[in-house]
């Protein structure tokens, strides 16, 4: 359920990613700058991360569509395998999970400390949760 | 006496905020800062007054693309801008991405 939109999300993060940081490489190409994105280690390899990642996408998607093309004109005339929208959903969250390191190292600067606001986000997300199951049960926990 | 040495105002507008930039380096940052400012709650209250409601992820990211593009403009005059400056940009570009693409709130996208 809501599998696609998830999905396209995905997709638009990465190619927005991608994007973001060639406009900053075209823009240095194009012009005479003083700093260059590019020279930015982080920037450069969370770039080629998530080409790969969109290459892996196309390719498991494509291999997922001729799949279900091929079960669905089959003798049978039943669909078989109904999951073009599953291919390549891993490497769309490995280009979601590329684009939160970016963010992390250099918002964070990656200091492992940072990692008690994670923490705390965890466990205010578990709290409402725990919450939520409890008013299920038991009605309003107010 | 002076907090800082004044700028040379004979040598053009670029010289006086490079000097001023080399004498406090938290100078351009917080240009930005005021940049991104002025976009994000000013596209805000003006949506909240247009709409009724406000669409924060939205202005997040249109506040976030006006701040790159001033940073890549800083980006050709030498002295002006640093490499860690840009890459937190870009950084913030790409979170409000995130926030933008995969929200869930309505939009005017």
């Amino acid at each position: 359920m809501g599998q696609v939109k998830w999905l396209v999300g995905l997709a638009t993060v990465a190619l927005f990613v991608i994007a973001l940081l060639s406009l900053t490489g075209s823009f240095a190409d194009n012009n005479t700058v003083f700093i260059d994105g590019e020279d930015d280690s982080i920037l450069n390899s969370s770039n080629t991360k998530i080409k790969g990642n969109l290459t892996s996408f196309s390719g498991a998607a494509n291999a997922t569509m001729v799949g279900l093309e091929d079960t669905s004109t089959g003798v049978t005339d039943t669909f078989q395998k109904i999951s073009s929208f599953t291919g390549g959903a891993k490497q769309m969250l490995n280009s979601l999970n590329t684009a939160l390191s970016l963010v992390w190292k250099r918002l964070f600067g990656g200091d492992t400390s940072y990692g008690l606001f994670l923490t705390v986000l965890a466990w205010v997300i578990g709290l409402i949760g725990a919450l939520y199951f409890y008013k299920t049960l038991r009605g309003n926990p107010d | 006496m002076a907090v800082y040495d004044t700028p040379n105002l004979t040598g053009g507008l670029d010289d006086v905020l490079v000097d001023v930039s080399q004498t406090l380096p938290v100078f351009v940052p917080m240009i930005l800062v005021f940049v991104f400012g002025v976009v994000f709650i000013g596209g805000m209250i003006s949506q909240k007054r247009r709409t009724g409601f406000v669409d924060t992820p939205m202005w997040f990211m249109i506040a976030s693309v006006s701040t790159l593009f001033i940073t890549l403009i800083m980006t050709l005059v030498e002295g002006l801008m640093n490499a860690p400056t840009l890459g937190i940009v870009v950084a913030i570009n790409v979170l409000a991405g995130i926030w933008l693409f995969m929200g869930s709130n309505r939009n005017e996208v």
